[in-house]
């Protein structure tokens, strides 16, 4: 048995695109909200990624080919990996976020659903 | 040759304001022997259809200087985290300067077809129309079959791919839909080069109206596609707009309050301008609905061949068409 992650299941689902998409609108009505630098270099760092997933699976399936379904994958891992550091960041200034709990549920929901490399 | 001249930048625009120059000239040289209300209609149309192209490219170009925005400020992020990977020149655009011109190619179609119609059950052609009407025809079929950029090249798919990027470029049109838009064109191009008579008129709209359908459903979802790019587009702004100047407030940061006052107040401007630009296409896209469901109940009754109400249809697609431009302002740029 390995223990390495299922590939993901590209182009993504709808509950999976709901949930990226879910996160990042959490993140920025969470920036919206708040006047706190920390939090927002923190999100501005890893929204963008969030919706590069969005954006990279319209592509995929636009085209359907090679080069878009491999940036997909690219673009899922390096977002989800983004995405427990940033998890780790909050709980560690979990005080700052006034969404601390909606923003980490939104992003365990997402890691459930797309574990990523 | 007509391709490298629909490579031109404004190969599109000299061709439309030709074909309005003909429709003028057929107007002088009609006025006294055309109907009255024919005559009212051609007017407005001559007078709609350029500026009509012109704000659309103002509506597309001012997507393209947005998202060029949130690339000028994405450089600021590059420069500010070391990113020796950034290069400027790797920057994709949004929609070059021939996505554009199909884009307007299509919408001017559009609106070509639904006055043609209205000319053709009136029986008022003249020469110049006519030869205007070649000229469209032979240009959108050309065009149909040149409409194939590659996406990979257009979307900037590699460069994007790049982990860490945030730059992206608009999901364009798929090859599906590519396809879709060349076989409209060219169905609409020989309807306007062989310039149909009035008996075969209502099967040749019946004929038409999956090709209209489907060029109406390809804008549709093109503009709604670009809504969320926008949308994406905005937040971004805002959002690092807000980092900069919080940094920028910061003890010790020394920033000239004046310029720190000026940054405060771009905030709101941006905003408004989102909200704007966000209402112009979510209208544009209602405009294109109803001109697609006007030409749909237009086939409907085609299909009855009663003349009068074809005529009240016919009509009411003229108008459908015509307002089209209504909808296409210029998005603020800056």
């Amino acid at each position: 048995m390995s223990n390495l992650p299922a590939a993901p299941q590209i182009p993504l689902g709808a509950d999976v695109r709901a949930a990226y998409q879910d996160l990042y609108d959490k993140m920025q009505a969470q920036i919206d909200r708040t006047m706190d630098l920390a939090v927002i270099e923190a999100l501005n760092t890893w929204q963008p990624q969030v919706e590069l997933v969005l954006t990279k699976d319209d592509l995929y399936r636009l085209s359907a080919d090679t080069a878009a379904f491999e940036a997909l994958q690219k673009q899922i891992n390096y977002t989800n990996e983004g995405l427990r550091a940033l998890r780790a960041q909050i709980l560690a200034i979990a005080s700052h976020f006034t969404m601390a709990a909606d923003i980490l549920a939104a992003i365990d929901e997402a890691l459930k659903l797309l574990p990523g490399a | 040759m007509q391709n490298e001249a629909i490579d031109r930048e404004s190969g599109i625009y000299t061709h439309l304001h030709r074909f309005a120059a003909a429709i003028a000239i057929g107007l002088s040289l009609c006025a006294t022997g055309c109907l009255q209300h024919v005559a009212k209609q051609s007017a407005a149309f001559s007078a709609s259809l350029a500026p009509v192209v012109g704000q659309s490219a103002a509506a597309y170009r001012g997507a393209v200087a947005l998202h060029d925005r949130r690339t000028d400020y994405e450089a600021v992020v590059a420069y500010e985290n070391k990113d020796a990977s950034y290069n400027p020149r790797d920057t994709p655009v949004l929609l070059t300067e021939k996505d554009i011109q199909s884009r307007l190619a299509v919408l001017a179609a559009l609106q070509v077809y639904s006055k043609s119609l209205v000319e053709i059950t009136q029986g008022t052609s003249s020469p110049e129309l006519d030869a205007a009407s070649k000229s469209v025809g032979s240009n959108l079929t050309s065009l149909g079959n040149d409409l194939a950029p590659s996406i990979e090249n257009v979307l900037g798919i590699d460069a994007a791919a790049k982990s860490g990027s945030t730059a992206t470029a608009a999901p364009l049109l798929s090859t599906e839909v590519r396809n879709g838009i060349s076989t409209g064109f060219n169905a609409l191009g020989q309807l306007l080069v062989n310039r149909v008579v009035a008996n075969e008129l209502p099967g040749k709209i019946v004929e038409m109206d999956p090709h209209v359908q489907a060029l109406c459903k390809a804008l549709s979802d093109d503009i709604a596609i670009l809504e969320d790019l926008e949308e994406h587009d905005y937040n971004r702004i805002l959002n690092l707009e807000k980092q900069f100047i919080l940094k920028d407030e910061k003890p010790g940061s020394n920033a000239d309050p004046r310029q720190l006052r000026a940054e405060i107040m771009k905030l709101p401007e941006i905003a408004r301008q989102q909200r704007e630009a966000n209402e112009k296409l979510a209208a544009l896209r209602a405009a294109i609905a109803n001109l697609a469901l006007t030409h749909h109940t237009l086939a409907a009754e085609a299909q009855h061949n009663n003349p009068d109400s074809l005529k009240d249809k016919l009509s009411e697609l003229s108008g459908a068409g015509s307002n089209l431009g209504k909808f296409y302002s210029s998005l603020p740029a800056d």
